[in-house]
């Protein structure tokens, strides 16, 4: 894998980045590509567990066919635009030219009209799990989206019999403007999850009366609500397009190595994902390979990839669970021998609570690694602004804080306590960001020589959601030179897990590996926590920086990510 | 470690104990005695630099072999060289007694007594009185290009496992068996 | 009021769109808060309770009606038309008119305070000043009590109660309104909801209102009740 830049991208780059529109000289004749591919994005209808609604496709299916490329080759993808209105497609975790990038608004990129042609042309300059999806409101989560696998050049350590790749989404029968118009009607619209006297009751008699109104009036002097984990229900969850009863299946021998590449490529959903009776090697997260790690479980983030390999050791159905963090239902699918089989399913697990140290305010000492924050760090006019934690406290991510067996004690009546706890079951081991360790041993990285705070805000009653306060819009962007190793630290203020995008760059995440920092391109950042990551700015653009909850983008949390070049139209 | 010297799986106790010590408060002198551990090994150490050499080469993550033979009687001199790039085990041992060892090195690493390439610690005190520990006979950690050695003196007949139970290596297929034939 | 009006518009102007360029989405939402038939002391019972807004995140435009029918007849119709600023996280300001109708039509200029109190205290105070020249204000207070979801399973519709306290003071007397200076009156009332979902919600509403001060006193003279209460059902949506 090689992360060099190409030359031939660079003149691109540095022209979009100095604010020129570029015409990116697409009439280029085919030939030269190593890989051609047509793909039409148009309006359909899917059905989904025998119910059928409206989508939008790329390539004529939800998810769109998967592009199985090659590390080094070239290829070209010529997009027609059948939609009535204009659309895009975004590499998500793809480095190449920023005008390549996708993002309608950055690099001199302009989004595809209706009846319009577009044609991507890019050398593959990495190898592993990906995945493309529409950059322009709304589309994404109507369909357009699809699986990227890259071939490595060299052949991996270890290989597998089968590949499959597994495409994790929501799909809800409500338009996404719908959905949006809700959110801003009410806070908590679709939440039905909240706390009721009963639980009150039954909290009570657990923790005693004291404490429960002690718990009650301390969310409330906040008006926060513990049990907002995901803003959006009603959702459908797919694997590869295909609903719970649809059952989409993966065919294996016994005995055989097999590797799953999971995407979760969900507008609003996190999801907690195992195979019940197997354990996973975790061989690549975000694309990027990493030394192998065995769990039973992890959560992803949306956007994020998880490439793991298992092995089912006997002639039966074995379950694929992907419950979203709210419980609200699930996604499953299936490796099997044969077609047609199915195994158990698991009952839902208790969904959680969170907890006053999820919010940076541990009462009686929770032993929280607390770093307090200086009060007010970055200049914002309102106190308020980042609806969680006025007093801008963070915690941060415990390397061994993780949702492993450690959530067990957080357990209590079926429902578990605290952002991390997954229900993971005793005795299992879910994957934590600390796990994660790149293949690729860089002792003599750089230290950073600057730092720049991101801070994840928002106003839940509103649906206002920010970074530093700003909407994108009004949005301050983020600034680096050509070169300049730094490291970004996001301070989550809210009270929701914000998966952090940056297009462009892999981020380099902080979680104590030492030399061997994973690479990431998203960042899941949880509520009332902080995390911190290393990147040097060698991609010249103006990318996108924001959270991957896409009605967060849309209300506003997305900046820009310019990266200045140190000569304007630099040698080529 | 006297516990050591008891149950050449050592580590498998102190470190169980460590694992559960967040659940429950066992002191460590409570750990049951290992006896018949062995016969388990199908042997005893044997001073070092004794015995017929096999080689090993240790890669990310395999070893050069997928059987080593030798017979009841034999004294073997284990030589293990690592030539990948990641620290690595050799180890023999029961197929089921390496699959509970295997939390416990995860533990190791997760408390930075081990890290991808090199050894820190091989012991460490926990709080509350427990110990890990990763000193056992039967067992060596190996840092990138480094050799390291066992002397075994095997007396019974059996078949057991050579593994690496650092998080991940086992389960991408470094294993091996040990097949001790009748003398 | 003009100097109020003024006021205003200063406020409106300082008021520079913060979030409203390009990005910000315009939506709408239009909520039935009451809406409801029962009976009361004085027999049988409708009231309203209707507003729609429109706007940003920080910019909105408010329109809400009340009012309320006893046995046939309409006892009170008021329209308000809000201009709606995010203030900050929990609060926002509101400016605008009101219109009474019966009895006598009456305009206001109005002003106030709308937001989320701690402990999710919805609140809306407003200041008036009426055509005759009359200062009143008005405090509303209600919340949401979740009380159970459990009816249908973990999921399942909410059962709320919502408790809600509304009361009116005013500086001078409005003979033709029929209101003296001094607290007017105040209405207790508490809500049981089931909520199938945000747009269908059934609800059971039992209240109490009373006159006070000279109000009472004036209208006691007159022979007219001074206190009531109500039990009604109705539904309540929200689109």
């Amino acid at each position: 894998m090689s992360l060099s830049r190409r030359d031939s991208l660079r003149l691109a780059g540095g022209m979009a980045a100095a604010g020129t529109i570029v015409a990116y000289p697409g009439r280029r004749s085919f030939a030269a590509a190593d890989e051609q591919i047509d793909l039409a994005v148009e309006r359909t209808r899917i059905t989904v567990d025998g119910v059928t609604s409206d989508a939008i496709s790329i390539g004529g299916s939800v998810p769109a066919p998967t592009l199985r490329w090659r590390e080094g080759q070239e290829v070209v993808i010529r997009v027609v635009n059948r939609l009535n209105e204009p659309t895009s497609i975004h590499w998500h975790g793809l480095l190449l030219a920023g005008v390549m990038d996708g993002a309608p608004g950055f690099n001199g990129y302009v989004a595809i009209p209706p009846g319009g042609t577009y044609t991507y042309r890019f050398r593959l300059r990495q190898s592993g799990t990906y995945w493309y999806h529409s950059h322009s409101a709304g589309q994404e989560q109507a369909g357009m989206y699809g699986a990227i696998v890259i071939e490595p050049a060299r052949p991996e350590a270890l290989t597998a019999a089968r590949d499959y790749v597994v495409f994790l989404s929501d799909h809800s029968r409500e338009s996404p403007t719908a959905i949006f118009r809700n959110l801003r009607a009410r806070e908590g619209y679709y939440n039905r999850g909240q706390r009721t006297f009963i639980d009150f009751l039954r909290d009570s008699r657990r923790d005693g009366l004291g404490a429960t109104i002690r718990d009650r009036l301390d969310w409330g002097e906040m008006r926060m609500d513990p049990t907002d984990l995901a803003d959006v229900t009603g959702y459908q969850f797919l694997v590869n397009g295909q609903g719970t009863a649809d059952n989409w299946t993966g065919l294996f021998t016994p005995g055989e190595r097999v590797r799953l590449r999971i995407i979760n490529g969900s507008a609003m959903s996190i999801f907690d994902v195992a195979l019940p009776d197997l354990r996973m090697l975790v061989v690549g997260a975000d694309g990027m390979p990493v030394l192998p790690m065995p769990v039973d479980e992890f959560r992803i983030g949306i956007g994020e990839t998880y490439d793991v390999i298992v092995t089912p050791p006997e002639a039966r159905a074995y379950t694929i669970m992907a419950e979203p963090v709210d419980r609200s239902g699930y996604a499953r699918a299936t490796l099997a021998p044969r077609a047609g089989m199915s195994g158990p399913i698991p009952p839902l697990r208790p969904r959680t609570v969170l907890t006053m140290s999820d919010m940076g305010m541990a009462h009686g000492g929770g032993g929280h690694a607390g770093h307090s924050m200086p009060m007010g760090a970055s200049g914002s006019a309102d106190p308020h602004a980042g609806h969680a934690m006025p007093m801008g406290a963070a915690v941060s991510i415990d390397p061994h804080a993780g949702h492993s067996m450690a959530a067990m004690p957080g357990m209590a009546d079926g429902r578990t306590m605290g952002w991390t706890s997954a229900g993971t079951p005793p005795g299992k081991r879910a994957l934590r960001y600390a796990d994660l360790r790149s293949t690729v041993s860089r002792p003599s990285a750089p230290a950073p020589s600057r730092e720049i705070l991101v801070r994840l805000t928002g106003q839940m009653n509103r649906y206002i959601w920010t970074i530093d306060g700003r909407p994108f819009g009004m949005e301050d962007p983020v600034r680096a030179r050509e070169g300049e190793r730094i490291r970004l630290r996001f301070m989550n203020e809210t009270m929701m897990a914000h998966p952090m995008h940056l297009h462009g760059m892999f981020m380099e995440l902080e979680n104590g590996a030492g030399n061997r920092l994973p690479y990431k391109h998203v960042i899941l950042v949880p509520p009332g926590s902080e995390a911190s990551a290393l990147l040097t700015a060698n991609e010249v653009g103006e990318w996108p920086f924001h959270c991957h909850l896409l009605f967060h983008m849309e209300a506003g949390m997305m900046t820009r990510f310019i990266v200045e070049p140190t000569r304007v139209g630099g040698a080529g | 470690m006297t516990t050591t010297t008891r149950r050449p799986l050592a580590w498998g106790v102190a470190a169980a104990l460590a694992l559960l010590a967040p659940f429950a408060s066992v002191p460590a002198a409570a750990a049951p005695d290992g006896h018949g551990n062995q016969s388990e090994l199908l042997g005893v150490p044997a001073p070092r630099g004794q015995g017929r050499v096999i080689r090993i080469e240790m890669t990310d993550n395999a070893y050069s072999v997928p059987r080593i033979q030798v017979r009841a009687g034999e004294t073997i001199r284990f030589v293990a060289v690592n030539k990948g790039t990641l620290l690595h085990e050799f180890s023999f041992a029961p197929a089921e007694t390496h699959a509970a060892h295997r939390p416990e090195m995860a533990m190791m690493m997760e408390h930075g007594m081990i890290t991808p390439e090199r050894v820190v610690n091989l012991r460490m005190a926990m709080p509350g009185g427990h110990n890990m520990d990763h000193t056992a006979p039967n067992t060596v950690l190996v840092e990138p290009g480094r050799t390291g050695e066992i002397s075994w003196r095997f007396d019974r007949a059996g078949t057991i496992e050579i593994a690496c139970n650092i998080p991940g290596h086992f389960e991408s297929g470094m294993r091996a068996d040990l097949v001790v034939t009748p003398r | 009021m003009r100097v109020l009006a003024a006021a205003a518009l200063a406020l409106l102007g300082s008021a520079a769109p913060a979030l409203a360029q390009g990005h910000d989405v315009i939506n709408s939402r239009f909520r039935l808060n009451q809406f409801d038939w029962g009976g009361s002391a004085e027999g049988n019972r409708f009231s309203w309770d209707f507003d729609a807004r429109i706007g940003t995140a920080d910019h909105r435009v408010f329109l809400r009606t009340e009012g309320e029918a006893t046995r046939g007849r309409t006892k009170d119709a008021e329209l308000q038309l809000f201009y709606n600023r995010r203030l900050s996280t929990f609060w926002d300001f509101n400016v605008g008119w009101r219109r009474d109708f019966l009895r006598g039509n009456r305009n206001h200029a109005a002003i106030g305070l709308s937001g989320i109190a701690p402990y999710f205290y919805e609140v809306e105070a407003t200041a008036y000043v009426s055509e005759r020249g009359i200062a009143s204000g008005r405090l509303e207070m209600s919340t949401d009590l979740l009380v159970a979801r459990q009816v249908f399973g973990d999921n399942g519709p909410g059962l709320y109660l919502r408790p809600r306290i509304a009361t009116n003071v005013q500086s001078g007397d409005d003979r033709e309104m029929r209101r003296f200076a001094g607290f007017t009156d105040v209405r207790l009332s508490a809500q049981l909801r089931y909520e199938f979902t945000p747009r269908i919600a059934p609800y059971v509403e039992v209240g109490w209102e009373r006159l006070l001060g000279r109000t009472a006193t004036e209208m006691r003279h007159e022979g007219d009740r001074v206190s009531s209460s109500y039990a009604v059902f109705g539904i309540r949506s929200l689109f």
